[in-house]
């Protein structure tokens, strides 16, 4: 807080972003890394974007060290992102949640990501037209809703309640450095707070649509580069069936897809007759059922736990505090999806 | 009557009667009800909260009770009338020290929460003794006094309660269910939890002779204490619907973590705005215990001043703050403090109630 002692805002490096690295050395050898990316306001009106980057064998090590080449005064809570290398979810995010929850300071609303290589090489990225790569990267994380069934639970609040919770998993973008720059690439999916999976984007659509309330995307049927069609939905409330037979337990997904025809090559006078709609909504139902079933199967097979929150439901069920393992359930269940699509809009005319 | 001294009587509206004890119930401690509660009785905690509301609704019906046969002498008085002087005065003393205790585990509740939060630069002591001024200084003034700022401060408790209503938005009732699932005796264990979190119903044994329209005790108690109660168990509700049992207990302050979920324009954190506003409150039950316990050491030394009596408390008073240390050792100074002083509180009020109950209201 900048409460104490009264500085003006040359005088103080807000954050913009930081990063969590990690660096092994052997069998119990390891090392934290943590970039951090700083704001500083020149007395000219001039912003200029630094990044403090130490070492240490503990977080509170690498904050003395920090201060060691900072001649001003840090100020938190501004933060936009936090990044995680690949490496350091793979260890584990026990300790950077620990780090972030002790410290009343941060912001509970800042997004999360994990990124492939170092997090130091992300914030340091230049994005043209930004001061800093964290901004761009927030941009990009709350933009990503619009059209890949993203939802936007990839917050520091969100992992705070999903990791340590009964039948719940933590998801979250997962970006790269690509030769456009940097770039949503899928999904990692994290057991506990240890990542143990990345989903391409191809599955990560499916993923977050199986997973989330109210996600907007867009679904297609190709049948030639010629002949496609494109629907833009949004998802309502997603409705999960939990039984239990014996033993063992059974998922019933329900989604309802709403939304409007963005191109049509493929289904003629779709506007005209009802039946054509109604054809295309069956065909577009069972295509995206498909694609569920298929994600499905990677996950009880691939990822071997509940990435769909599934547990959770079954835990407001039939109880929680009871020791079950909600992954193994639900890995061994039968889930079964069912969609409804609606097509409500088809646009303002047919050419 | 021995309690209304010879300086003129000023008397309390209804309303002001029944937000005092609103205001005194109601304080800091809200912030990490859920926790304990949670704890024991996981996602059912909000069914403890209710269950443990029977705490103040029976202090209430004492309270009704007593004033009903004795509806110009307080609880001190009638202590000393059946117990006799030297017992009764004791049992007085016990209580005054309930409402010190009150007193001071708030304040120390109240400067761990902001060094922890907003003014970590401070020490304790510094702010304990700040507060202590300004509360020494209402208490020490009428209980019209404390009247007002209750009233004022209850319009502000109910804004700012409600405000964590659009995390309903947020997060899934899942996270309620099961209803009744984590077994009764969870929930029975709760709900002692929660019964302790209504502490300092208390004040009405001490305040009823100030009211006026004696007619309209019992409704106007009873609305302010289940309005209570709906609060309480709102707060528990919300926490565990956008948190999860599981991550209550994490935070020492779990509803401060709700408030995260409020997020208005232009302002950049409500939290810190919530707290600002809440440290009212704080306040506000502080002064309503400094004057709980002014008010009966006042009744042991008639001849002194009450100023006076406030300059030798206010230093026992920081003591004690200061004492209690960080949050997890004024918690468990409160875990075992508290439980005897309800335990003491139901029966020095039962048992006087009994008394009346068989020896007959006579003529006071």
């Amino acid at each position: 807080m900048m409460g104490q002692e009264r500085v003006p805002i040359e005088e103080v490096a807000t954050i913009s972003g930081i990063g969590y690295d990690i660096e092994r050395k052997g069998e119990n050898m390891m090392e934290y890394s943590i970039p951090i990316s700083t704001n500083i306001y020149k007395p000219s009106g001039m912003q200029v974007n630094l990044i403090f980057k130490e070492q240490g064998q503990s977080l509170g090590e690498i904050i003395q060290k920090r201060q060691e080449v900072m001649n001003k005064k840090f100020v938190q809570g501004h933060e936009r992102v936090v990044l995680v290398s690949e490496d350091y979810a793979r260890y584990g995010l026990k300790t950077i949640i620990e780090d972030r929850f002790r410290n009343a300071e941060v912001s509970d609303i800042a997004n999360m990501a994990v990124c492939k290589g170092k997090s130091e090489d992300y914030l340091k990225y230049k994005v043209a037209g930004y001061s800093n790569s964290s901004e761009f990267i927030q941009g990009s994380i709350e933009a990503s809703v619009n059209y890949n069934f993203f939802s936007d639970n990839y917050k520091l609040m969100d992992a705070f309640v999903r990791i340590g919770a009964e039948g719940r998993n933590l998801i979250l973008p997962y970006i790269e450095i690509t030769e456009e720059g940097i770039e949503i690439t899928g999904m990692a999916i994290f057991k506990e707070d240890k990542l143990i999976g990345l989903a391409n984007l191809k599955d990560s659509r499916i993923l977050n649509l199986l997973r989330d309330d109210n996600v907007k995307g867009i679904v297609s049927l190709q049948k030639s580069p010629k002949e496609y069609i494109d629907f833009e939905a949004k998802t309502g409330h997603r409705k999960v069936e939990c039984y239990k037979q014996g033993d063992k337990y059974g998922f019933n997904i329900d989604l309802s897809l709403e939304g409007a025809v963005i191109n049509n090559e493929m289904y003629v006078d779709m506007k005209k007759d009802v039946n054509k709609k109604k054809e295309f909504e069956k065909d577009m139902e069972e295509s995206i059922e498909k694609q569920c079933d298929d994600f499905i199967k990677i996950m009880k097979n691939d990822y071997k736990i509940d990435c769909l929150g599934l547990g959770r439901e079954a835990a407001a069920k039939y109880g929680r505090q009871k020791g079950t393992d909600w992954n193994e359930v639900v890995c061994s269940a039968d889930i079964k999806v069912n969609v409804k699509v609606k097509v409500d809009l088809q646009g303002r005319g047919d050419y | 009557m021995e309690g209304s001294t010879n300086k003129k009587q000023s008397y309390l509206t209804v309303n002001q009667f029944a937000l005092i004890i609103f205001g005194s119930i109601v304080g800091v401690g809200i912030l990490s009800l859920p926790n304990g509660v949670v704890k024991v009785a996981h996602q059912d905690g909000w069914i403890s909260t209710l269950v443990g509301g029977i705490y103040p609704l029976y202090v209430v019906v004492i309270a009704r009770y007593i004033s009903k046969e004795f509806p110009n002498d307080s609880i001190l008085i009638l202590s000393k009338k059946y117990f006799g002087r030297f017992l009764g005065s004791i049992f007085n003393l016990v209580f005054a020290t309930y409402f010190i205790y009150t007193a001071s585990t708030i304040a120390s509740f109240y400067s761990n929460l902001m060094r922890n939060y907003v003014v970590e630069f401070l020490t304790p002591i510094k702010i304990i003794v700040i507060i202590f001024i300004c509360i020494m200084y209402a208490a020490s003034r009428d209980l019209k006094v404390i009247g007002i700022i209750s009233e004022i401060s209850f319009y502000l408790t109910i804004i700012l309660l409600l405000s964590p209503i659009v995390a309903l938005r947020v997060a899934s009732i899942s996270n309620i269910y099961p209803v009744f699932g984590s077994g009764l005796s969870s929930i029975a264990k709760g709900s002692v939890k929660s019964s302790f979190a209504y502490a300092g119903a208390e004040i009405i044994l001490l305040i009823y002779p100030f009211l006026k329209e004696k007619k309209k005790m019992l409704v106007s108690s009873l609305i302010s204490v289940a309005l209570v109660i709906v609060l309480y168990v709102w707060s528990v509700f919300i926490t565990t619907y956008y948190l999860g049992p599981d991550i209550v207990s994490k935070n020492f302050w779990s509803l401060l973590l709700v408030m995260g979920s409020v997020t208005i324009t232009v302002v950049n954190n409500y939290k810190y705005i919530f707290m600002f506003l809440w440290s009212l409150i704080a306040f506000k039950s502080m002064s309503i215990n400094g004057y709980a316990s002014i008010h009966i050491l006042k009744d042991f030394t008639k001849k002194m001043d009450i100023k006076k009596i406030c300059f030798l408390i206010y230093p026992l008073l920081v003591y004690l703050a200061f004492k209690y240390g960080n949050e997890i050792s004024r918690q468990s100074i409160s875990d075992i403090v508290l439980p005897c002083y309800i335990i003491f509180n139901l029966l020095y009020m039962t048992v006087i109630a009994v008394f009346i109950f068989f020896k007959g209201g006579a003529k006071a």
